[in-house]
């Protein structure tokens, strides 16, 4: 039977291309809407992994996650150092690792932390060391890749936040590159890591007399900045940092912690995980709008199998009452029918899923924001199977009309008029 | 051995005048029998009944020694397929296939299961051995009929059910047409009723029943 359908759809190779095409479309529209969706998402949620809260200056919630945990918004503001002394000191608190945001170089955004943030984004070096002094960073595989850094290469940082900032450099303290991360996926791909007293050595703020200070730096590294540290204390500046982020020592925490601080204190707790929700809540009205269009192309696409069958029927009728005669039964003609619509819309829904994955590929060979958003295009998921069902299922259906006709037309009348 | 085709005493109408009344015959074993009649005679309805496309008012109609005249539409087309092939004036091969294809579909449709070989013989046989990856319309009028007499004796049919197949050609072809059909349905040991118009035909066949006659 397979072969007669094949030889019906082959006798009609123009409608048949045509009816492939028009199905095809939808299915690849969904297919890539859901890749996109997916992937993104899932990129974005794992960005946040071990993250259970961010803590920062007043503001809005989503600024600060942008802003701390993705790297993409401006800061709320700073917060005094010795937040930091007090969150680590709270028995709720398993980890809080500063960010002191601030500057960029060539557009990447220069994070002053601990080594810990490493760790926190599963990243591991791919060449040099993780920065131990003042003015020593760590490069993201994305910026080392793009900017062409390497080992032992001195950068100026910029302040501001962006490449067109306008900001001045920083030219009496260049940093030092002394390590390159392998690519994680995750933000940190995207970020220059050094030391928060580097921030600080940077912007000229007295740091060496505190306690934070004694535990991470090193005095002998300081000796360049001593003029610069002698001038900020003069003008009394408190150490500040941008942001903590901070993971609970227990699931108790995440009641307990977030309303303390946001009711307590003069800082903002935010949790990744209900803002990235949140933000991702907003795409929604404009996915939805997608894929109700790319559901009514899927229909137009079933409406058109539909009409070149019917169409189909009348040309074919001598061959299937042929069939008929030939000791087929109308079972048989209904089936064959069916399984026209069923084999178009199969082929269609393989047409679609490949031509989705095969843009995915070539997208992300020529844009490099496609891989770094995460989407692979080898990446294939539950959501397709269901678009692959769903499209046979509305091409059988298409098909059912048309079988029922066929299959129930009167062989005597056929043969007469033929 | 039953006989390839009884009718008895059928008796069929169109809601209208009866087209048969108590019409019988019979086609012995391996017997060639040519229906004649011209158009309006009933000529397409008794072919419609013998091929139980249509169902007489009484009467009974067996193939092979099965009845095709009565049952259920599913046991009817099983009859068709196990004892019947039949050959139409236009419908002789389905458009999509190959002759090849054509072969090998209505040997399966009757549950036959047919060798390259064999067919290649068979085709052979009527000279289109080099037509078999052809398809119907690249055929010749005359091929396409061989072809089609291949696709109905490929089944190994009781009976071969001709319908008006010479009403197209000229004295010659007929003729042409005629013998191959005696001679390849006599090679085979295959029965076979010819329904046509075409009185040319009446010189081949030793039975003729000519609808016009009145011998219905």
């Amino acid at each position: 039977m397979i072969r007669i359908v094949l030889a019906f759809l082959g006798q009609n190779r123009l409608s048949t291309t045509l009816n492939l095409v028009l199905l095809a479309i939808p299915v690849a529209m969904l297919v890539l809407l859901v890749q996109f969706t997916r992937q993104s998402e899932e990129r974005f949620l794992e960005g946040a992994e071990g993250i259970d809260l961010v803590v920062g200056a007043k503001g809005s919630p989503l600024q600060l996650i942008l802003s701390s945990v993705y790297h993409l918004d401006r800061p709320t503001g700073n917060i005094p150092l010795t937040e930091l002394e007090r969150l680590r000191a709270n028995p709720m608190v398993a980890s809080a690792i500063p960010l002191a945001l601030g500057d960029q170089f060539d557009g990447y955004r220069i994070v002053g932390s601990e080594p810990a943030l490493l760790d926190l984004y599963d990243a591991r070096l791919a060449q040099g060391q993780v920065f131990e002094h003042s003015l020593e960073a760590v490069f993201g595989a994305d910026v080392a890749r793009e900017t062409g850094a390497t080992i032992g290469q001195k950068f100026i940082g910029s302040h501001g936040l962006a490449e067109d900032s306008g900001e001045a450099g920083h030219t009496a303290t260049p940093f030092e590159v002394v390590g390159i991360l392998a690519p994680t996926g995750k933000p940190i791909d995207r970020l220059i890591v050094t030391s928060v007293e580097s921030v600080w050595d940077v912007h000229s703020i007295a740091h060496v007399d505190h306690e934070y200070e004694e535990d991470h730096a090193d005095e002998n590294d300081h000796a360049d900045h001593d003029e610069h540290a002698h001038d900020a204390a003069e003008h009394d500046l408190e150490l500040e940092i941008t942001a903590i982020l901070v993971g609970y020592r227990n699931p108790a925490a995440a009641v307990r912690l977030p309303p303390s601080i946001n009711r307590g204190t003069n800082l903002q707790a935010a949790s990744p995980a209900r803002e990235s929700t949140r933000l991702l809540g907003l795409f929604d009205p404009a996915i939805k709008g997608i894929v109700a269009l790319a559901v009514l192309l899927a229909f137009a696409g079933a409406l058109a199998v539909f009409v070149s069958l019917w169409s189909a029927m009348r040309s074919r009728e001598p061959d299937l009452a042929l069939l008929r005669v030939m000791g087929a039964s109308r079972r048989d003609i209904f089936l064959t029918v069916l399984l026209e619509g069923l084999l178009c819309s199969g082929l269609a829904a393989i047409l679609g899923v490949a031509a989705a994955h095969t843009i995915l590929w070539i997208g992300a060979q020529l844009w490099q924001v496609l891989e770094t958003a995460g989407i692979s295009a080898w990446n294939l998921g539950m959501a397709e199977a269901i678009i692959f069902l769903a499209t046979i299922l509305v091409g059988t259906l298409a098909a059912l009309l048309p079988a029922l006709r066929v299959s129930r037309s009167h062989l005597a009348s056929i043969l007469q008029r033929n | 051995m039953a006989s390839p085709l009884e009718i008895e005493e059928v008796s069929f109408d169109y809601g209208g005048p009866d087209v048969f009344q108590n019409f019988s015959m019979t086609i012995a074993e391996q017997g060639q029998c040519l229906l004649l009649g011209p158009s309006g005679s009933g000529k397409s309805t008794l072919v419609n009944l013998v091929c139980g496309f249509l169902k007489p008012r009484s009467g009974f109609i067996r193939i092979a020694g099965e009845l095709i005249s009565s049952g259920s539409e599913p046991q009817r087309d099983a009859v068709r397929r196990r004892h019947l092939a039949i050959i139409f004036q236009s419908l002789r091969l389905v458009s999509a296939l190959s002759v090849l294809g054509n072969l090998q579909l209505a040997a399966r449709l009757a549950g036959r299961s047919v060798s390259r070989a064999e067919v290649s013989a068979l085709l052979e046989e009527l000279d289109i051995v080099d037509k078999a990856s052809a398809k119907p319309h690249q055929l010749s009028q005359g091929q396409a009929q061989r072809a089609a007499i291949a696709r109905a004796l490929i089944v190994k049919p009781d009976l071969l059910l001709a319908d008006e197949p010479t009403s197209a050609l000229d004295d010659a072809n007929a003729e042409r047409v005629a013998n191959l059909f005696r001679q390849m349905t006599k090679d085979h040991g295959t029965s076979l009723l010819v329904a046509t118009h075409d009185a040319r035909l009446r010189t081949h066949f030793s039975t003729v029943l000519d609808l016009n006659g009145g011998e219905r």
